[in-house]
C-alpha cells in the first residue's frame, strides 16, 4: 500500500542539500526526483514497495541504515544516500545476490579473447545467415578478420563450453569465413578530431591502434620499416597459412578508412622519435619482436645457418631458392614449424630438433601435427653444441642428448645434458628458430624505459610509457606472444590515447560474472543434442607439400550457419541492460565475496516468446508483481522456500499453460537476464541494437512502440506508452509473422514454382491475366496498412479494377458508426470514467489493454459492468441477456431484472459513464440503440475497440460478404492480407484465374498466387493512421525495408501498368489528400469493421502459442 | 480414604502417541464390566510427558494418584484393585518428584483436569464466566484497562503488552475489524499452544471473544497449523458447542456484541507465525511478511484493523478477567507479570509441559521441575525461544525467566520452547541444526534471509566438517550481524541468534573445530574417530557383529581393531560395547 499523501510539504536534507518533500512519499521516490541515483532492484515505479532486495539502503541520521524504497520521508530528516555504512550494506546485498546467480554476463569465448571479439555474437549472427552483420560485429573489435581467421590460435575455442557436449565451436573458422566474404564493408569513421597520431610498426599491434584511433576520427599514420604493412603477419607467416593477397585486401580496408601507410621508414634511421613527438599529438610504438635469439655456439655465423624469421621473410618475399636436400630446424615454437614446413615445400627433407620433449613444445599441437603429416621428422631431447664446419662447408651439427630435470622459471622441465651422449647429425643447412626479442636499440637515449630483455616498460592497461604522449603495446612490450594479444593491446592503447587526446574519462572496468569452465558440468548446459563439428576440408599433405597455396578451405554458407548454430549462447541477452551488473560495477561488488552453492536452473524455452533463465533470477518479484498488480493476470508466483525459492507458474506448469497472456510485461520488469524475450532471429544473439519509435498498426489504438532492429533486420517491439505494457499481438505479432523469410523481389508462377522476376514483368503479367469482366475482381487488404496505402488501394479498385468488392481482413462487413463524433471517447477516457460498461468477451488481444485501463478506473472507485463478457471482478455481470435488451432497459423501458435495476441506480450516480464496445462483435441494432442512448443521455460516451486502424479511405459500400468476395474465373488482389487463412475464401481462390498477393513473406495465400509482390511492413513505412481515438497519427519508418520499392509506389506502378496514369505522385502528395479527406469526414464516429474472417496475424500467434503447449 | 470418583486418561497428542487410546478403551471395557460407579474421562495434557500414557485416579475429595507408562495389560489391575478395591498399585504409580511443586497453573488451570470436549465441564470450572463479566459488567475500554493493568504481555515471543495492543486496534474507526488467534506454533520441540488447544479449547475461545469485544471486532479467526488435527478438531467442537450455547454468535449473552469465528488451518510454514505473513496466508496469498508499518492494528486482514494474539496470551485472559488484578500481578517480576508455559525438552529427566511464574531462575526449571540432567551428565546450556532463540550457558543458570533478562543474554523468550543441553551437545552443530531449519523455512523474500542464512549455514557446515578456515568465524559473525539487522521480518532478524549466542558463550568450541580440527563434544563426525582400548576389550566381538560396514576385525592379540578407512562413525560399536572399551577421540 502506498501511504496516503497529505498536502503537507516536508523539509528534508538529502546529501547536504535541503529539498522539500511530499508527505507520505518514500526516500527513494524523493531521491529519484532529485536526480540522485540509489541502486534498487526490487523497487519499480509502478509497484508498491516490496522491501526485499536490500540494495536501496540509505543512511538516515537517527535511524541508521534503512531501506529507501519503503521508508517514508519525515520532516527534518537528514539522509545520506551514499554513506560508507549504506554502501557496505548495499554491496553485501549485491554480493549475496551475485553468490546465487548463475549466468555469464559475457560468453566465456569473448572473455577469453585478448581482443574481446564478440564470438557468440558473430557466431550467432552467422547461424541466422546474417553474414554481413556478423562481419560488422567482428570489425568492432578486430581489424583484419580474414587474417586472424587463419592464424589465430583461438583461445576462444579453448574456453568454448560446447566442448562439454562434444567439441568446441570452430569460432576461428567462422571468423575466416566471414572475413573472406567480400562485402566491401568499410567501418565507419567519426568526424575528424583534428588530432594526429603516429603509429610505429605496421603489425597487429600498430594496425589495431591505428584502426581504433581512426574510428574515433583521429588522423593516423603508420610507419613501418618493411616494404609492406602487416609485420609478422606478412613476414613471419608463410603463404600457405596466410595468403598475402588476403592481407592486402584487408589492409586496403584500413587505407580506405583513411589510415595512412608509410613503408620503408625505420625508427631511428629515416625518422626519429623526437620528430614524431613534435609532429604528432601522440605516438604509439608497436615495434614487435624482430631480434633473433642465437644459440651462441660455434659455427652459428656460417652462411648455411639461417635464422628462422629471416628465412620466412625471404620466402614470403617470393624467394624460392632451393635448399640443401637435408635441413635441420632447431626450435619448438610456431616459427620453427612454419620454417620446417616452408623448407619442405622448397624440396628438402626436414628434421626438427628440440631440446625438451614434445609435451613442452610451445608450438600449437595442430601445427606440429600438420608438419608431421607433411613429412617433417622430429628429434626430441636433443641440444646442438656446435656446428661442424669442414673446409668451409657446414657438414653437420654436434648435439647432446638431454634429460628432463626440475621445472625452470618458465614452469617447464629444465633439460639437462646427458654426459657422453654427444653425436653428430650430418646436414648441410640449418634454420635456427629458438626465440625472438624486441629490437629497441633505436629508443636508446629517449625517455622510454627499456627492460633487460629489450622490452619497453609500459602500463599493462593503457600502454603508457615513461614518456608522456608515447604509448606502446604488443610484442615490443610483452615479448613474443600471439597476434591477437597485440590487437587487444593496440585497442587498449587506442582507448588510452583517446583519453589522453580528448580527456575522455576511462570508466572502471565493467563487472563480468564468470563461471570457470571447470565448474560447469554436462548437467549445467542442459539437454544439448550432440552435434559434431562441421568438417573442414584440408588439402592432403602429399599435395599441399609441393606449393605455397593455402591448404585449408572455407565453410560454405550452409556449413557456417550450421557451425554457428552449435554455439550454446552462454552470454547473457541482458548484458547491456542488467541492473545487477550495472550496480555490481558501480559498487565494485565481487562475485566471490560470499561464494557458496549456486541454485542453477536451466533456461526454460518452452514459452514461444519469453525465455526464462531462472538461474539469473534474484527473486525481486518484479515480474510476478507486474503480472498481478498491474496486468491483473497473476500467471506466476514464487514457489519453494529458503534458497530454493523460484518464480513459477502454478503447479510448476510451463508458463504458457498458465494464465499468461504473453504481454511480456514481466520481461520488461526483470532487472537481470532472468526473463528475456525472443527476437525475430531464429537463433537468439545478445546484441547492441538500434531503437526507433513508431506507432503500432496492429489494431486501432495506435500505441506508441519502440522497434529494435539490426542493419534493417527487425528484431523486436517494445512498449512505448501505456505505462510500459503492450498486448501480445503488438509485442510478438511481427516476429511471429517473420518466422518466414522476407520477400525482396517480385515472384511469378512458372508451373508449380514461384520464380523471381522483375517488377515490369510482374506488372505486365497481371495486366495480361486480368479478367475482362471487372465485376469479377475481389480485393482483400490487411487491417494494418497505412491510410495512404488504403487510399491508393481504394483508388486502384475504383478507377482501374472497377470493383467495389473490397474487404479488410478480420472483417466481413463495414458499417458506418452513426453516432455523433463528439460521443466517441478515446480509449484513454476509460481510466477516468466512473462507470464503465464493457461489452463482449475477451476474444481479442487488444482487449487486454482495455482491461488494464478498466482496472485503473476500478481502483479509482469506478463501477464496472460486464455485458455478455467475462471481465473478472466486474461489479455487475449480465451474461444471460442480449446487449440490446439491456440497453433498452437502461433507456428506461423497464426490466424485471434486478441487475438492470442495479445498473440503473449506478448510472444515475455516475457523471462520466462510458460504453466500451468491440466493433467487430457488435450488431447494427446495438449501435442504433447506443446512438439513441447517447442522444437521450449526453453524459454517455462510447469507446470503440476496432481491429483495424485503417478504415476511412477503404470505406465503401459493396459486396462485403466473404461468401461472395471471389467468383469463379475472376481475380483476387490481396494487399498484405492472407485471405487463404479463411477456409471459405481459400476454397474460392482455387477457382480464380489470377491471384495477386502483395505480402512481406510467403504465406497461405502466396501458395495460390500467380504473382507475388514483395511488401514493406508498417514499421518500415512512413504514413498515417486514423486511430480509435479519432486522432490522425503520423509515423516514420523505424527500420529500413529490404524491399527496394515502397508500398505506395508499388500500388501506383501497378495502377499505371494496368492502363491508367496517375501522373506525378509523391508520398507527400498522397498524404495531403488523405489528411484532407480524413478531416473532412462526416461528423459521425466513422466507419468500423465487424466480422468473422480470421485475422491472420492473431491466428499465427495462437498457433505459435498452441504449438508449444505440452 | 475416600472413594474413587473419576479416572482421567491423558489424551492429548502426546498421550495418544504413547498409546493412550487403547488404554482408554480398555478402561471403558473394564469399568463397564466392573459396574463401578467411576467416571471415565478424556483429558488434555497432564504435563508429565516423560511418563505418558498417564492415568489419574481421582478420589471424591479431589486428591489423586497418578499412574505412568500405563499399558493395556495394567488396566484390569488398576480397575479391580484401585478403582473398585480402593487400593493403589504401588509399583505402577509414578512419583511426581516435585514436578508440580514450583509450578503455578493459570493457563494450564484446566489442562489434564477437564474433558476438553465438554462445554459443561468447562462451565463447571468457571468457564465463560469471564465473558459474562466482560459483556455485562464492563465496557470494552474497561476490559482493555484491566488487561493492561494485569501487565500481560504477548506470549508469542515479542512480549508486547497485550492491553496496549488491544488499545491500538480499538482506537481505529470503522465497524469491520478482525481478531486473530495465532496458533501457528512452529518451533521444533514446542507444544504449548497445541496442548492448550487440545486440553482446554473453550478457554482460548473465551479469550478471543473477550478480546474481540474489547477492540470491537465482529470477526475472528483461529489460525492453527494443519499438523495439529486434534487441536483443530477439539476447537471445532468447542466452537460449535459455544455457538449453540450462545457464547459465540449474534448478541452474545443478550448483549449488543456479536462475534463470529472461523478456523483456518495453516499449511505449516514456519514464517506464517509472523503476523503479516499469517494475514497474507488467510487472505489466500503466499505467506510472506511485509514491512510494518502499517501495523495490522491499522491495516491488517483485508486491509482492516486487526489484532493478533497467540494462544497462550488469550488463554490468560479469562483468568485475568475473573480475578482481581493483584492476583495476577503477584506472580512474576516488575516488567513480566504472570506465568509462562514452557515445553521442557532435551536432555532433562522430566520433559513435559510446565507453567512457572515469571522470574523463576532457569536452574529451578531445569533441576527442580525438570529433575536435572538425564544420565547424570553435566548441564551445559539451555536453548530458549525456538530455532531463532539462543543459548544460555549453565554459567548463567541463575538468570530469571522474564523478557528483559532473557533478552539481555542474547537469546529471546520466544514462544516457550526450552531445550536442555548436556555436555555431550556440540554447540557448533547445534547452531548448524537450527540454521538449517531457518534456511528451509525462510520465505525467501529478502536477500539477507534467503541467501545470507544459506551462506551462514554453509560456513557452519564447513566448520562441522572440519573444513573451517581462519576467517570463517569472522565472516560468519559479520554475516550474522547483517542478517540480523537487515532482514525484513522477525524470522530473519532472529535467525542468527543461535550462532551469535553460541559464539559468545562457547567460542572455544568454534576455535577447536576450526583450528584444532576437533569436536570437543565428540559429535561432528568428520572430527572424531572411534578406537578400541585393547586393555579394556574382552574380545566379545559384539562390536564386530554389529558394525554395519565390517570395519572391525581381530587385532594383534586378543582384542578388536577398527579400520578407520572403512568406519563410517555411526557410533554403533560405542553403544553396544558392554565394557566401555570404545573411545571417541
Amino acid at each position: 500500500m502506498f501511504s496516503e499523501k497529505g498536502d503537507g510539504m516536508l523539509s528534508v536534507t538529502i546529501n547536504e542539500k535541503n529539498v522539500s518533500a511530499v508527505e507520505g512519499e518514500t526516500i527513494l521516490v524523493l531521491a529519484r526526483r532529485e536526480g540522485i541515483e540509489i541502486p534498487a532492484l526490487c523497487a519499480e515505479e509502478r509497484l508498491a514497495p516490496y522491501d526485499s532486495c536490500g540494495v536501496c539502503v540509505v543512511d538516515v541520521e537517527g535511524m541508521g541504515v534503512v531501506k529507501s524504497c519503503s521508508t517514508p520521508v519525515r520532516d527534518g530528516m537528514v539522509i545520506h544516500t551514499h554513506s560508507k555504512a549504506a554502501e557496505d550494506i548495499r554491496r553485501t546485498a549485491l554480493e549475496l545476490l551475485l553468490s546465487n546467480h548463475w549466468g555469464d554476463c559475457i560468453a566465456p569465448c569473448q572473455q577469453a579473447c585478448p581482443a574481446h571479439t564478440d564470438c557468440q555474437g558473430y557466431a550467432g549472427l552467422t547461424a541466422n545467415g546474417l553474414f554481413e552483420e556478423a562481419l560488422h560485429l567482428l570489425y568492432e573489435k578486430l581489424p583484419l578478420p580474414a587474417a586472424f581467421g587463419r592464424i589465430c590460435p583461438a583461445p576462444c575455442e579453448d574456453a568454448c563450453r560446447r566442448e562439454i557436449a562434444e567439441e568446441p565451436v570452430q569460432i576461428r573458422h567462422i571468423k575466416r569465413f566471414l572475413g573472406d566474404k567480400e562485402f566491401d564493408y568499410i567501418p565507419s569513421v567519426a568526424t575528424d578530431t583534428g588530432k594526429r597520431v603516429a603509429i610505429v610498426g605496421g603489425g597487429p599491434a600498430g594496425l589495431s591502434a591505428a584502426y581504433f584511433l581512426r574510428r574515433n576520427g583521429h588522423a593516423t599514420v603508420v610507419f613501418d620499416a618493411m616494404p609492406k604493412m602487416g609485420g609478422m603477419l606478412r613476414y613471419g607467416i608463410p603463404d600457405f597459412r596466410l595468403v598475402q593477397k588476403g592481407l592486402d585486401r584487408e589492409l586496403a580496408v584500413l587505407e580506405k578508412m583513411g589510415i595512412e601507410f608509410r613503408n620503408n621508414v625505420r625508427l631511428g634511421e629515416e625518422i626519429a622519435l623526437a620528430q614524431l613527438q613534435s609532429e604528432f599529438d601522440a605516438v604509439f610504438l608497436g615495434l614487435g619482436a624482430w631480434r633473433v635469439r642465437g644459440l651462441r655456439i660455434p659455427g652459428e655465423d656460417h652462411s648455411s645457418v639461417m635464422q628462422g624469421i629471416e628465412f620466412l621473410r625471404r620466402v614470403n618475399e617470393g624467394e624460392r631458392t632451393p635448399l640443401p636436400p637435408r635441413m635441420v630446424v632447431i626450435g619448438g615454437g610456431n616459427t620453427a614449424m612454419d620454417a620446417a614446413r616452408s623448407a619442405r615445400r622448397l624440396g628438402s627433407e626436414v628434421t626438427v630438433i628440440y631440446r625438451r620433449s614434445r609435451e613442452q613444445m610451445p608450438a600449437l599441437p595442430r601445427e606440429v601435427e600438420e608438419a608431421k603429416e607433411e613429412g617433417v621428422s622430429f628429434q626430441f631431447l636433443v641440444q646442438p653444441i656446435e656446428f661442424v664446419i669442414e673446409k668451409g662447408d657446414l657438414t653437420g651439427i654436434k648435439c647432446s642428448r638431454m634429460k628432463l630435470g626440475a621445472p625452470d622459471t618458465s614452469g617447464r622441465a629444465r633439460p639437462i645434458p646427458i654426459e657422453g651422449s654427444e653425436f653428430v647429425i650430418p646436414v648441410a643447412g640449418v634454420i635456427i628458430a629458438v626465440g625472438q626479442s624486441p629490437e629497441t636499440d633505436c629508443l636508446s637515449g629517449s625517455e622510454i624505459a627499456i627492460d633487460r630483455g629489450g622490452r619497453i616498460i609500459a602500463d599493462e592497461q593503457t600502454g603508457l610509457t615513461k614518456c608522456a604522449g608515447v604509448f606502446a603495446g604488443g610484442d615490443v612490450v610483452t615479448g613474443p606472444s600471439i597476434a591477437v594479444e597485440a590487437v587487444g593491446a593496440g585497442h587498449r592503447a587506442a582507448d588510452a590515447i583517446e583519453q589522453y587526446l580528448c580527456g575522455k574519462e576511462i570508466r572502471p572496468p565493467q563487472f563480468v560474472y564468470k563461471h570457470e569452465k571447470i565448474d560447469v558440468t554436462r548437467a549445467d548446459i542442459g539437454d544439448v543434442e550432440e552435434v559434431p563439428r562441421v568438417p573442414t576440408y584440408v588439402r592432403p599433405p602429399d599435395e599441399r607439400v609441393h606449393d605455397f597455396e593455402e591448404y585449408e578451405t572455407n565453410f560454405t554458407d550452409e556449413e557456417a550457419m550450421k557451425e554457428g548454430n552449435r554455439c550454446l549462447g552462454c552470454g547473457c541477452s541482458a548484458f547491456n541492460h542488467c541492473d545487477l551488473r550495472d550496480y555490481a560495477t558501480m559498487l565494485q561488488a565481487k562475485q566471490e565475496a560470499y561464494a557458496g552453492e549456486v541454485m542453477h536452473r536451466l533456461p526454460d524455452e518452452r514459452h514461444p516468446f519469453i525465455i526464462q533463465d531462472l538461474g539469473k533470477c534474484i527473486s525481486c518479484g518484479r515480474c510476478l508483481r507486474i503480472c498481478s498488480d498491474v496486468c491483473g493476470i497473476s500467471a506466476i508466483d514464487f514457489t519453494g522456500r529458503g534458497i530454493d525459492v523460484e518464480v513459477q507458474a502454478p503447479f510448476n506448469r510451463a508458463w504458457q499453460e498458465s494464465d499468461c497472456v504473453s504481454c511480456g510485461a514481466c520481461v520488461d520488469a526483470c532487472p537481470t537476464g532472468a526473463l528475456t524475450d525472443r527476437t525475430a532471429l531464429k537463433k537468439q544473439v545478445p546484441l547492441h541494437i538500434r531503437e526507433e519509435k513508431t506507432i503500432c498498426t496492429l489494431c486501432g489504438f495506435g500505441c506508441e512502440v519502440v522497434v529494435q532492429s539490426l542493419n534493417g533486420h527487425y528484431l523486436r517491439t517494445l512498449p512505448g506508452d501505456n505505462g510500459g505494457i503492450l498486448c501480445a499481438k503488438g509485442r510478438y505479432g511481427w516476429q511471429t509473422l517473420l518466422s518466414e523469410p522476407r520477400l525482396r523481389r517480385p515472384l511469378i508462377r512458372r508451373g508449380e514454382e514461384l520464380v523471381a522476376t522483375t517488377w515490369d514483368e510482374a506488372f505486365s503479367f497481371i495486366a495480361e491475366r486480368l479478367p475482362q469482366d471487372k465485376g469479377k475482381v475481389g480485393i482483400m487488404a490487411a487491417p494494418r496498412i497505412t491510410e495512404e496505402e488504403g487510399y491508393l488501394i481504394a483508388r486502384l479498385a475504383g478507377e482501374v479494377l472497377q470493383t467495389d468488392h473490397i474487404m479488410v481482413e478480420g472483417t466481413s462487413a463495414r458499417r458506418a458508426f452513426t453516432v455523433p463524433r463528439g460521443a466517441i471517447a478515446p480509449i484513454s477516457a476509460i481510466e477516468t470514467s466512473d462507470l464503465i460498461v464493457v461489452v463482449g468477451p475477451r476474444s481479442h488481444y487488444e482487449r487486454f489493454l482495455i482491461d488494464l485501463k478498466v482496472r485503473v478506473a476500478q481502483r479509482a472507485g469506478g463501477t464496472i459492468i460486464s455485458l455478455q463478457g467475462d471481465l473478472p471482478d466486474a461489479d455487475i455481470v449480465v451474461d444471460d441477456l442480449p446487449v440490446i435488451q439491456v440497453i433498452t432497459a437502461l433507456l428506461g423501458e423497464g426490466s424485471g431484472d434486478l441487475r438492470v435495476a442495479a445498473m440503473q441506480a449506478a448510472i444515475v450516480a455516475a457523471t462520466t459513464p462510458l460504453f466500451v464496445l468491440e466493433g467487430r462483435e457488435t450488431s447494427d441494432e446495438t449501435v442504433s440503440a447506443l446512438a439513441h442512448l447517447v442522444e437521450r443521455e449526453p453524459r454517455w460516451r462510447i469507446a470503440v475497440l476496432r481491429a483495424a486502424p485503417v478504415c476511412g479511405s477503404l470505406f465503401r459500400e459493396g459486396r462485403n460478404r466473404r461468401e461472395d468476395l471471389f467468383v469463379q474465373g475472376g481475380a483476387c488482389f490481396s494487399f498484405g492480407a492472407d485471405p487463404a487463412c479463411d477456409p471459405v475464401l481459400a476454397e474460392q481462390m482455387r477457382t480464380l484465374d489470377l491471384v495477386v498477393a502483395m505480402s512481406p513473406t510467403l504465406n497461405k495465400t502466396t501458395a495460390y498466387a500467380h504473382v507475388v509482390l514483395p511488401m514493406s511492413l508498417p514499421f518500415e513505412t512512413s504514413g498515417q493512421l486514423h486511430d480509435t481515438n479519432g486522432r490522425i497519427r503520423h509515423f516514420k519508418a523505424a527500420v529500413e525495408s529490404p524491399v527496394a520499392m515502397e508500398n505506395w509506389r508499388i500500388l501506383v506502378e501497378l495502377a499505371n501498368a494496368l492502363g491508367t496514369d496517375w501522373g506525378e505522385m509523391t508520398l507527400d502528395t498522397v498524404s495531403e489528400v488523405v489528411t484532407a479527406s480524413m478531416q473532412g469526414a462526416p461528423e459521425t464516429g466513422g466507419p468500423w469493421w465487424v466480422g468473422d474472417t480470421p485475422d491472420s496475424l492473431a491466428l499465427a500467434i495462437e498457433e505459435e502459442l498452441s504449438r508449444l503447449k505440452i | 480414604m475416600s472413594h474413587v470418583s473419576e479416572i482421567r486418561v491423558g489424551l492429548a497428542t502426546c498421550g495418544i502417541a504413547a498409546g493412550a487410546e487403547p488404554v482408554y478403551s480398555a478402561f471403558e471395557k473394564e469399568l463397564a464390566a466392573s459396574n463401578a460407579s467411576v467416571k471415565l474421562k478424556r483429558v488434555g495434557c497432564i504435563g508429565m510427558c516423560y511418563n505418558e500414557p498417564l492415568v489419574d485416579v481421582v478420589y471424591q475429595d479431589g486428591k489423586l494418584s497418578t499412574y505412568g507408562h500405563v499399558r493395556v495389560e495394567d488396566v484390569t489391575r488398576i480397575v479391580e484393585k484401585h478403582a473398585v478395591g480402593g487400593q493403589p498399585i504401588q509399583d505402577l504409580l509414578v512419583a511426581t518428584d516435585g514436578f508440580f511443586d514450583k509450578q503455578v497453573r493459570i493457563v494450564l488451570e484446566n489442562c489434564g483436569l477437564i474433558d476438553p470436549e465438554s462445554l459443561d465441564e468447562y462451565r463447571a470450572h468457571a468457564g465463560y464466566e469471564a465473558l459474562r463479566i466482560a459483556l455485562t459488567e464492563m465496557t470494552p475500554q474497561q476490559v482493555i484497562e484491566k488487561v493492561t493493568a494485569s501487565g500481560l504481555r504477548g506470549r508469542g515471543g515479542a512480549g508486547f503488552p497485550t492491553g496496549v495492543k488491544w488499545g491500538f486496534a480499538a482506537r481505529e474507526p470503522g465497524p469491520e475489524k478482525y481478531f486473530i488467534c495465532n496458533g501457528d506454533e512452529g518451533d521444533p520441540g514446542a507444544f504449548m499452544d497445541r496442548s492448550v488447544l487440545e486440553g482446554d479449547p473453550h478457554r482460548v475461545l473465551e479469550g478471543i471473544a473477550i478480546g474481540a469485544y474489547a477492540i470491537g471486532a465482529p470477526h475472528g479467526y483461529f489460525y492453527v497449523r494443519a499438523e495439529y488435527p486434534l487441536a483443530i478438531k477439539r476447537l471445532e467442537k468447542a466452537l460449535a458447542d459455544a455457538t449453540t450455547a450462545g457464547f459465540i454468535g449474534e448478541n452474545i449473552l443478550g448483549s449488543d456484541f456479536s462475534f463470529e469465528v472461523k478456523i483456518k488451518a495453516g499449511a505449516g510454514a514456519f514464517v506464517c507465525g509472523e503476523e503479516t505473513a499469517l494475514i497474507a496466508s488467510i487472505e489466500g496469498r503466499r505467506g510472506t511478511p511485509r514491512r510494518r508499518p502499517p501495523y495490522p492494528a491499522v491495516s491488517g486482514l483485508w486491509e482492516k484493523p486487526t489484532n493478533i494474539n497467540n494462544v497462550e496470551t488469550l488463554a490468560n485472559v479469562p483468568w485475568i478477567i475473573r480475578h482481581k488484578t493483584e492476583e495476577f500481578t503477584r506472580y512474576g517480576t516488575e516488567k513480566s507479570k504472570g506465568t509462562k508455559v514452557f515445553a521442557l525438552a532435551g536432555k532433562v529427566n522430566h520433559s513435559g509441559l510446565v507453567e512457572v511464574p515469571m522470574g523463576m531462575p532457569i536452574k529451578d526449571i531445569v533441576f527442580d521441575i525438570g529433575g536435572g540432567i538425564r544420565d547424570g551428565k553435566g548441564f551445559k546450556a539451555v536453548q530458549i525461544g525456538g530455532p531463532s532463540g539462543g543459548c544460555i550457558p549453565s554459567s548463567l543458570a541463575d538468570v530469571p525467566v522474564d523478557y528483559e533478562s532473557i533478552t539481555e543474554t542474547g537469546a529471546i523468550m520466544g514462544s516457550g520452547g526450552l531445550i536442555v543441553l548436556d555436555e555431550k551437545t556440540c554447540m557448533v552443530d547445534l547452531a548448524r541444526f537450527f540454521l538449517d531449519f531457518i534456511q528451509k523455512e525462510s520465505c525467501g523474500k529478502c536477500t539477507f534471509c534467503r541467501i545470507g542464512t544459506k551462506r551462514m549455514l554453509e560456513i557452519l557446515t564447513r566448520i562441522c566438517d572440519g573444513e573451517g578456515t581462519g576467517d570463517d568465524l569472522e565472516r560468519l559473525l559479520e554475516l550474522s550481524e547483517k542478517v540480523k539487522t537487515y532482514s525484513l521480518c522477525g524470522l530473519g532478524q532472529t535467525a542468527p541468534n543461535p550462532v551469535l549466542t553460541t559464539a559468545k558463550y562457547f567460542r572455544e568450541e568454534y576455535d577447536a573445530h576450526i583450528v584444532d580440527k576437533t569436536c570437543p563434544a565428540h559429535v561432528c563426525k568428520a572430527l572424531i574417530h572411534y578406537e578400541i582400548g585393547p586393555e579394556r576389550c574382552k574380545d566379545c566381538k559384539l562390536c564386530t557383529r554389529d558394525c554395519p560396514v565390517q570395519a572391525i576385525s581381530q587385532g594383534e592379540g586378543v582384542f578388536q581393531v577398527i579400520d578407520q578407512k572403512i568406519c563410517i562413525k555411526c557410533g554403533r560399536c560405542y553403544e553396544v560395547c558392554p565394557f566401555g572399551a570404545i573411545d571417541v577421540q
